[in-house]
C-alpha cells in the first residue's frame, strides 16, 4: 500500500491486455496500485460500477467483463451481449448500465440485468455515451454525426410502453459534419454544458438543457478526445496528431499595460508529447493535471498550467482508455465485498407484461437499490447539495413554463402544484406502508 | 311769425317725391358706397419675427405655436398647424426626438378630427414621425397611440371608423411588435367593426356567437367592400403577431447563432473564448413581463377572439360565395373570399402557436367546433373558378383581367386547401374523407400544369403540400404526392427557378421525415439520384449546390447504399481533374471531401485521381489536408481494432500521401527533363533544381510537412521508411532536374520519416547526397531570381528554411556526409574553374560552422585532406577571407 493516501489516481487500459486488462497508477510515483487481468479493453469501455464493480467492454468479443473490485486476479464474470460493445457508460448512481453496440443503445438494470430499452436513432454506430452527473440524461453520439440527448426517465417509461414505439431523444445535434468521436458532459446536471469532438476538425460546446449550440472551436486536425477541467474554464482537444490543444474558456483579462514579456503568452497553448492520435484525456478534480492516453502506447500525465509532461504510463497497446478517479477503497485496499451480486445482463427486452407477471405473481418486494449511499449515511453537506439541485430544478422547470406559455393562469399553476404534492404524497405513503413497513416485518 | 317762403322751401326740399323718369338714369343716393375699389388680400407667409434660437418652419413657426394651434377650433388652421409641424419635422429631423411625446401626443388626438383633411394630414404626421423614431423611442406613447386608435375605432361616425384602418396600417408598417403586444383590443375592435353585439338574451345555443354581422345600408360602401377592407387589416394584423411570435422564436434562433463563437485554432498562438458574452436582456414587449403586469394582452384569449370572429367569417363567406354547388365566383367578391381564407388560415396558425405548450385538446376545440361548417361552405363548390369582369368591356383590358383570374381563381383554391389541411391533424372522425380526395386532387392538378405556375405560386403548393405530408396519417396518400412532386422535378419543361424549389421541398422533406416512419421511396430513389444531379447542376448557385450537398451527406451517414453507389459512379466527374471539386468554392470542398469518408471502398485508382486533384491549385492546402485526415481516418493508420478491412488500403494510402509529398506527377517531372538548364554540372552536383513560383513553394512546403506527419502515424515506422526510400530512390534516380519544393519534400522526409539508428541504402545515398548540395549550393548562393523588394524577403525566409532542411538531412546519416566529401574532393581535383570552385569552398565553410554537423565530419577522417585541397586550389586566389575562416574552421573539428 503506498505510503501516502491516495486521493486521484488514474485507471487506465489497452487494447492488448497482455499485462493487465486495466492498472490503477499512482500519480505521484508512477506506481501501479492495482491491476485487473484479462483481455484488451475497447475505446471507452471502462466504467466503475458503484464503487464495486469494475466494467470493461472486450476489445473484439462481444462481452463484457466483470471484476469486484477487491478481486483483481481474474475476471469474475462475463456479460455476453448482443454484440461488439462500442461505447459503455454507467448511471453515476450506479443503477443503470448504458452501453452501445452498432448503432443501437442498450440499457441494463444492474439489480435485476433486464434489458429495459433498445434505442434505435442512431443510424450508424454508437461511438460514445455519457451521462450528466445527475443521472437524469445521458447523451450518445456516433458515426453518423449526430449526439443525442435523452431523458432517462422518457426512454424507460417509453421502452415499456409498447415494443414498436421507439423513445423520442429530447435534443437532436446534428452540427458535425463527421463522425463524432468523443464527448464530454460537464457538471450541473440538466444545466450542464457539454463537449463534443468530431473527425471534422471542430469541437462544439452546447448545453444540455436547450440543446444549445454555444460554442465552435475549429482546429487544423481531426479531434478524437474532448474534456474540460471541472470549472470549465478549460477546454483540452486531442487530435489525430498526438498533439493536445487547449482552449480557454474565458476571454483575455483586460491589460492596459502590454510589455514585450507577454509574447510568450502567444505561443499556442498545445500539449507536445503524443505522436500519434490521443484516444482519451481527463482532467483531475483541482484542474491542474491532465491525464491523456494515446495510440503511441503510453498515457501521459501533464501540469496544466506550465503544459509540461510529468509523467509517462507505458503500455503494450493502444491507450483505449485513460481516466483520473478517486479511488474508491476496496481498489486501494483489496478488501471488501461488493454489496450485492450482480446479475446477468439479459440480451433480451424486458417487456412490461413479464415484469408484472413477475411482480404480481412470485414477487411482492420492489427492486430498491440505493447505490451511493448504501451506507445510510447521508451527511448534512449531501443533503444540502440536494435541496440546492432540487430548488434549481424547480426554478429552471418554472422558468420553462413560463417562458413556454405566456398565458398559464395563476389558478393553472396552482392546480398544478395542488396535483404534484399530492402524488408526492401518495409515493411517500406507498413507500412508507410497502417498503419500509415489510422490511420491519421481515 | 309766418317764415319766410325760402326758409320753407328749403325745409321741405328734403321730403320732395324725386320723380323718377324712364329713360332717366337713376341718380345715386347720396349714402352710396363706391364699390369700384379693388382689394388684394395681403398673404403672409412666414411671421415677421425670426427666432433664430429655435427651429422653425418655412412659416418661422416653432414646435410651441403650432402645437398650440393644433387645438384651434378652425379646421383649416389645424390642417396648418399639422402640416407646418410636419414641414419643421421635415426640415429639423434632429428635434423629434426632443419633441417626440408632444407631437405623438397631438397627432394622436386628431385621429378623432371631424375633418377629413385634417386626419389625413394627422395621419401623414404619424407615418413621417414613425419613420424618424425607433421603436424604444415609440414604445412608451404607444399605449397613448393605441388608446387614441381603439377611439377611432370604435368612433360613432363611419369616416372616421374607415381613417382609423389607415392609422393601423402605418402602425403596422412601422411597430407591428408595439401593435401586436396589444392585440387583444384591437383584436376585438375589428370584430365590432364588421358585427353587432346581439342581445344578451338571445344568445341560448352554444354554438352561435354573440356577435352578428352587421349591415349599414347607408354608407358609400357596400357592406362587402367594407368587411373586405377589415378582413384585409386583420389578416394584416395576424400575419405581423404571427411573425412577430414567429420572429421571438427566430431571435432566439439568431441569438443562437449569435451565441455560437466560431473559433479556430491555428496553433500559433493562445486562445481565449468567452462563451456567455454579454447578452442584452430580452425586449420590454416579451411575453415575460407582459404576464406580470396586466396590460390587455395577458387578459386577452386568443381562443374566445376565434370563436366569435369565427361565426362571423363563416357567414361572410355564404353571404358572398355562389350558392349551394356553384363554383363560379363573381369577380368583386373574390378579394373578399380571399380575406376570410387568408384570416382563416392566420388564425388557425395563431392558435397552434400559441397553444404548441398548453393542453391542446381543450383549446383547439373552438376552431374544430366550427370545423364542419367551414368543410360544408369552402368545400361546397371547390375548386372555384373566378368569373371574368364583363363590365370592363374592351377586349383588351378583358383578356389581362382574364389572365389574372386564373391566377386569382388558384390563389383561392390554394388558400382553402391551406385552410382544409390545417385541421387535418386534429380529424378524429374521419370526416375528412369526404373532401380530402378532392384536395389532394387539385394540388396533384396543380403541380402537373407547371408551365402555367409562376414561381410564388409554385412556392405555396409546395408549401402546403408539405403541411399535408406532415399531418397525413394515411403513408400512401403522401407517397402519391411526393410522386407527384418527383415527377414535376423529372419534367423537362421545369423552369431552373421552380426545379430549384422542388429540389429544396424534397430535401426538406428527406431531412425533416421522421425516422420512425417507414422510408418513402420516391425520396429514397429521388436521393440516389442525387449524385448525378450534382455534376449536371449549375455549380454558380452555391446555395442549392449546398444544400443537395447537405442532403447527400445525410444520405451518406443514413446508410443509403444506393446512393453511396451513385456517388461511386460519379466519382471521376466529382473528385476528377476539372470535376466538381475543382471548381466550387473552399466550404463546399470541404463538404465535397467530407463526403469521402463515407464511400465503402476506395481503391488505388480512385486515390491517384484524388491526388491529381489535390495537385490542382485551385484546390487549397487545408482542404488537402482535410482529405488526407479523413483518409487517414479510414485507413488502418487510425483504427483500434483490425476487425475487418478498413475502406483505404494500407499501400494505396502511403503511396497517395507520397505523391501528395512530392507534389509533381511523373509526367509533369518528365516534361521538367526535356528543359534542359544551360549552366550544367558546374558545381559539381548532379541534381539540378528547377524554380517554381513561390506561392507554390509555400503550399507544397506545407503539405509536405503534413505528409510526413501522417506517414509517422503508421504503426511501424521502419516499414513505412522502406516505403519511402523505395520511392525516393525511384523519383531521385529517374529525375535529374527536380523542381524546388519536390527537392524540399525530399529533404523533410529524410529528416523526419528516417527512423533513429537507420542507415540509408546505399542506391539512396548518392541521389540524396546530390539532392542536399544541391539544396545547399541553391540556398548559399542565392540563385532565386527575384523580381521585386516585397518578395525579396519571403524568398529569403524561405531559402533560410531550405538551408536548414539540408543541412538537417546531411546531419542525420554519417554516410552522406562521408561521400559528399569525398565527393567535393573528386570535384575540386577534376579540372574545374575557378568559380565553381569558390562556390564548393563556401559550401563547405558553411558546413563546418554547423554545430550538429562537426562531429560527423570529425569522424569521416577527411575532412582535413578535403580542406587541404580546397585551400590549395584557392591558394592562388586574392580570396584570404574566405580562405582562413576554412582553415580555422577545419582546426576547430580538428
Amino acid at each position: 500500500m503506498a505510503a501516502h493516501v491516495v486521493m486521484e489516481a488514474a485507471l487506465t487500459s489497452d487494447t492488448s491486455g497482455q499485462l493487465w486488462s486495466s492498472c490503477l497508477w499512482d500519480l505521484q510515483s508512477g506506481t501501479a496500485l492495482a491491476t485487473y487481468k484479462g483481455d484488451g479493453t475497447a475505446p471507452r469501455g471502462l466504467c466503475l460500477l458503484g464503487n464495486q464493480y469494475l466494467l470493461s467492454a472486450a476489445n473484439n468479443k462481444p462481452l463484457i467483463h466483470v471484476w469486484a473490485l477487491q478481486r483483481r486476479d481474474h475476471v469474475q464474470q462475463r456479460m455476453v451481449c448482443g454484440g461488439r460493445v462500442s461505447a459503455m457508460a454507467v448511471s453515476p448512481d450506479g443503477t443503470l448500465v448504458v452501453a452501445g453496440i452498432t448503432e443501437k443503445i442498450n440499457i441494463w438494470q444492474v439489480c435485476t440485468g433486464n434489458l429495459l430499452a433498445v434505442l434505435t436513432r442512431h443510424y450508424q454506430g454508437v461511438t460514445c455515451l455519457s451521462f450528466t452527473d445527475d443521472g437524469s440524461h445521458f447523451l450518445s453520439a456516433g458515426d453518423d454525426n449526430l449526439v443525442l440527448v435523452w431523458p432517462v426517465h422518457s426512454v424507460l417509461s417509453g421502452g415499456s410502453n409498447a415494443v414498436g414505439h421507439s423513445p423520442e431523444p429530447r435534443h437532436t445535434l446534428s452540427h458535425h459534419s463527421l463522425p463524432v468521436t468523443d464527448l464530454y458532459c460537464g457538471c450541473g446536471g440538466l444545466q450542464a454544458r457539454a463537449v463534443s469532438a468530431s473527425l471534422d476538425q471542430t469541437c462544439k460546446l452546447f448545453e444540455v438543457s436547450s440543446g444549445q449550440l454555444l460554442l465552435s472551436v475549429s482546429f487544423d486536425v481531426s479531434i478524437t478526445s474532448v474534456t474540460m477541467d471541472t470549472t470549465e474554464t478549460h477546454l483540452f482537444a486531442g487530435g489525430t496528431n498526438g498533439s493536445i490543444h487547449q482552449v480557454n474558456l474565458y476571454a483575455q483579462p483586460v491589460q492596459r499595460e502590454r510589455h514585450i514579456e507577454d509574447s510568450e503568452d502567444g505561443h499556442a497553448q498545445t500539449f507536445k508529447g503524443h505522436s500519434k492520435q490521443v484516444t482519451c484525456l481527463s482532467v483531475s478534480m483541482d484542474g491542474s493535471q491532465l491525464l491523456s492516453g494515446s495510440h503511441d502506447l503510453t498515457a501521459r500525465l501533464w501540469d496544466i498550467p506550465s503544459m509540461q509532461c510529468i509523467r509517462t504510463f507505458s503500455h503494450k497497446g493502444p491507450v483505449t482508455n485513460a481516466m483520473l478517479i478517486q479511488p474508491p477503497s476496496p481498489m486501494l485496499e483489496g478488501r471488501g465485498k461488493p454489496g450485492a451480486p450482480l446479475q446477468q445482463f439479459q440480451r433480451h427486452l424486458h417487456t412490461q407484461g413479464q415484469g408484472e407477471g413477475m411482480e404480481e405473481g412470485t414477487r411482492n418486494t420492489v427492486d430498491v437499490r440505493i447505490g451511493q449511499y448504501q451506507k445510510g449515511i447521508v451527511s448534512d453537506g449531501l443533503e444540502q447539495d440536494y435541496t440546492e439541485v432540487k430548488r434549481i430544478h424547480n426554478y429552471t422547470e418554472q422558468k420553462e413554463i413560463q417562458e413556454k406559455s405566456d398565458h398559464v393562469s395563476k389558478q393553472d399553476l396552482e392546480f398544478e402544484v395542488k396535483r404534484l404534492k399530492h402524488i408526492n404524497q401518495e409515493l411517500y405513503q406507498y413507500a412508507a406502508q410497502n417498503i419500509f413497513n415489510s422490511n420491519v416485518t421481515s | 311769425m309766418p317764415k319766410s317762403a325760402k326758409k320753407r322751401k328749403a325745409k321741405r326740399a328734403d321730403f320732395n317725391k324725386v320723380k323718377l323718369k324712364v329713360g332717366k338714369k337713376l341718380p345715386k343716393a347720396d349714402n352710396v358706397t363706391d364699390t369700384t375699389f379693388k382689394s388684394r388680400a395681403i398673404h403672409l407667409p412666414d411671421q415677421l419675427k425670426t427666432d433664430a434660437s429655435q427651429p422653425t418652419n418655412f412659416r418661422q413657426q416653432n414646435v410651441k405655436d403650432l402645437l398650440t394651434q393644433c387645438n384651434h377650433y378652425s379646421a383649416s388652421v389645424r390642417h396648418e398647424a399639422i402640416t407646418g409641424l410636419k414641414d419643421l419635422l421635415v426640415r429639423h429631423p434632429a428635434v423629434v426626438p426632443t419633441h417626440l411625446s408632444s407631437v405623438v401626443e397631438k397627432c394622436s388626438e386628431l385621429f378623432v378630427d371631424k375633418d377629413p383633411v385634417v386626419r389625413k394630414a394627422a395621419i401623414g404626421l404619424l407615418r413621417h414621425t414613425f419613420g424618424q423614431a425607433s421603436a424604444n423611442q415609440i414604445s412608451p406613447f404607444f399605449s397613448l397611440i393605441s388608446a387614441h386608435l381603439c377611439c377611432a375605432m370604435t368612433h360613432i361616425f363611419e369616416d372616421i371608423r374607415h381613417d382609423s384602418l389607415t392609422v393601423l396600417d402605418v402602425c403596422l408598417e412601422h411597430f407591428p411588435s408595439l401593435l401586436t403586444s396589444r392585440s387583444g383590443q384591437i383584436l376585438t375592435n375589428f370584430v365590432g367593426q364588421i358585427s353587432s353585439m346581439k342581445d344578451k338574451g338571445v344568445k341560448k345555443d352554444a354554438t352561435s356567437s354573440s356577435h352578428r354581422l352587421s349591415v349599414n345600408l347607408n354608407s358609400r360602401l357596400t357592406s362587402l367592400q367594407w368587411r373586405s377592407k377589415v378582413l384585409n387589416r386583420l389578416h394584416h394584423f395576424l400575419k405581423a403577431m404571427l411573425s412577430e411570435s414567429d420572429t421571438g422564436d427566430r431571435e432566439n434562433g439568431e441569438e443562437q447563432n449569435k451565441g455560437v463563437v466560431e473559433e479556430a485554432f491555428d496553433g500559433t498562438k493562445s486562445l481565449y473564448v468567452q462563451v456567455f458574452a454579454c447578452r442584452k436582456p430580452p425586449s420590454s414587449t416579451g411575453y415575460l413581463i407582459g404576464t406580470t403586469t396586466p396590460n390587455t394582452a395577458s387578459r386577452f384569449s386568443l381562443r374566445e377572439f376565434a370563436e366569435s370572429l369565427l361565426p362571423l367569417l363563416l357567414e361572410t363567406w355564404v353571404e358572398s360565395s355562389p350558392g349551394e354547388g356553384g363554383s363560379l365566383v363573381h369577380a368583386d367578391v373574390t378579394d373578399l373570399l380571399q380575406g376570410v381564407v387568408d384570416v382563416l388560415r392566420l388564425l388557425w396558425q395563431c392558435l397552434q402557436h400559441r397553444e404548441q405548450d398548453k393542453q391542446q385538446d381543450r383549446q383547439k376545440t373552438a376552431f374544430l367546433q366550427h370545423y364542419k361548417n367551414i368543410h360544408l361552405h369552402l368545400m361546397s363548390g371547390f375548386p372555384y373558378m373566378v368569373m371574368e369582369q364583363s363590365k370592363k368591356g374592351k377586349g383588351q383590358q378583358r383578356e389581362q383581367s382574364g389572365g389574372t383570374n386564373v391566377q386569382a381563381s388558384s390563389t383561392l383554391n390554394l388558400g382553402i386547401c391551406d385552410v382544409m389541411t390545417c385541421s387535418l391533424e386534429q380529424d378524429s372522425s374521419g370526416t375528412a374523407e369526404g373532401w380530402l380526395d378532392t384536395v389532394l386532387d387539385f394540388l396533384v392538378s396543380c403541380l402537373s400544369d407547371v408551365d402555367e405556375n409562376s414561381a410564388e405560386h409554385m412556392e405555396s403548393v409546395l408549401r402546403v403540400i408539405q403541411h399535408v405530408i406532415k399531418v397525413l396519417p394515411q403513408q400512401d396518400l403522401c407517397e402519391d404526392l411526393l410522386t407527384a412532386v418527383h415527377e414535376c422535378y423529372q419534367s423537362e419543361e421545369t423552369s431552373n427557378r421552380t426545379r430549384q424549389q422542388v429540389v429544396h421541398f424534397l430535401a426538406e422533406s428527406y431531412l425533416q421525415r421522421d425516422p420512425s416512419l417507414p422510408q418513402s421511396k420516391v425520396l429514397t430513389n429521388w436521393v440516389a439520384s442525387l449524385p448525378h444531379y450534382l455534376v449536371t447542376m449549375a455549380t454558380a448557385n452555391q446555395q442549392q449546390t449546398e444544400e443537395v450537398l447537405h442532403v447527400v451527406q445525410s444520405a451518406a451517414t443514413r446508410g443509403h447504399s444506393c446512393m453511396v453507389e451513385n456517388l461511386i459512379r460519379n466519382f471521376q466527374n466529382i473528385y476528377g481533374v476539372g470535376g466538381l471539386l475543382c471548381s466550387v468554392a473552399p466550404p463546399l470542398q470541404r463538404h465535397l471531401v467530407q463526403l469521402l469518408y463515407h464511400l465503402p471502398l476506395l481503391g488505388g485508382l480512385e486515390l491517384s485521381t484524388l491526388a491529381q486533384a489535390c495537385r490542382q491549385r485551385k484546390v487549397g492546402a487545408p482542404v488537402v489536408k482535410y482529405l488526407v485526415q479523413i483518409l487517414l481516418a479510414r485507413s488502418s493508420a487510425m483504427a483500434v481494432c483490425e476487425e475487418e478491412k478498413p475502406p483505404v488500403d494500407t499501400p494505396d494510402i502511403l503511396s497517395f500521401l507520397m505523391s501528395i509529398m512530392i507534389g509533381h506527377s511523373v509526367d509533369e517531372l518528365k516534361d521538367l527533363q526535356q528543359e534542359k538548364t544551360t549552366d550544367v554540372q558546374v558545381s559539381g552536383y548532379r541534381t539540378q533544381i528547377y524554380c517554381v513560383s513561390l506561392e507554390l513553394r509555400l503550399r507544397q512546403k506545407a503539405l509536405a510537412k503534413f505528409a510526413c506527419e501522417c506517414l509517422l502515424q503508421f504503426s511501424s515506422p521502419q516499414q513505412v521508411w522502406e516505403v519511402v526510400e523505395t520511392v525516393l530512390e525511384r523519383c531521385l534516380g529517374q529525375f535529374h532536374t527536380l523542381p524546388m519544393d519536390t527537392v524540399y519534400a525530399v529533404l523533410v522526409s529524410m529528416v523526419t520519416l528516417l527512423p533513429p539508428g537507420t542507415e540509408i541504402s546505399r542506391e539512396l545515398l548518392t541521389p540524396i547526397m546530390h539532392c542536399c548540395w544541391a539544396a545547399l549550393d541553391f540556398a548559399i548562393h542565392n540563385r532565386t531570381p527575384v523580381s521585386d523588394g516585397e518578395a525579396a524577403a519571403a524568398e529569403e525566409n524561405w531559402q533560410g528554411e531550405l538551408l536548414h532542411i539540408a543541412l538537417q538531412a546531411m546531419a542525420s546519416s554519417q554516410g552522406i556526409v562521408q561521400s559528399w566529401l569525398e565527393c567535393v574532393e573528386a570535384f575540386v581535383k577534376g579540372d574545374t574553374e575557378r568559380s565553381g570552385v569558390e562556390a564548393v569552398a563556401q559550401v563547405l565553410l558553411r558546413v563546418m560552422q554547423t554545430t550538429e554537423l562537426q562531429r560527423p565530419l570529425q569522424q569521416t577522417g577527411v575532412l582535413q585532406r578535403v580542406v587541404k585541397t580546397v585551400t590549395a586550389c584557392l591558394r592562388q586566389d586574392e580570396n584570404e577571407k574566405l580562405l582562413s575562416s576554412m582553415v580555422y574552421q577545419a582546426s576547430l573539428i580538428k
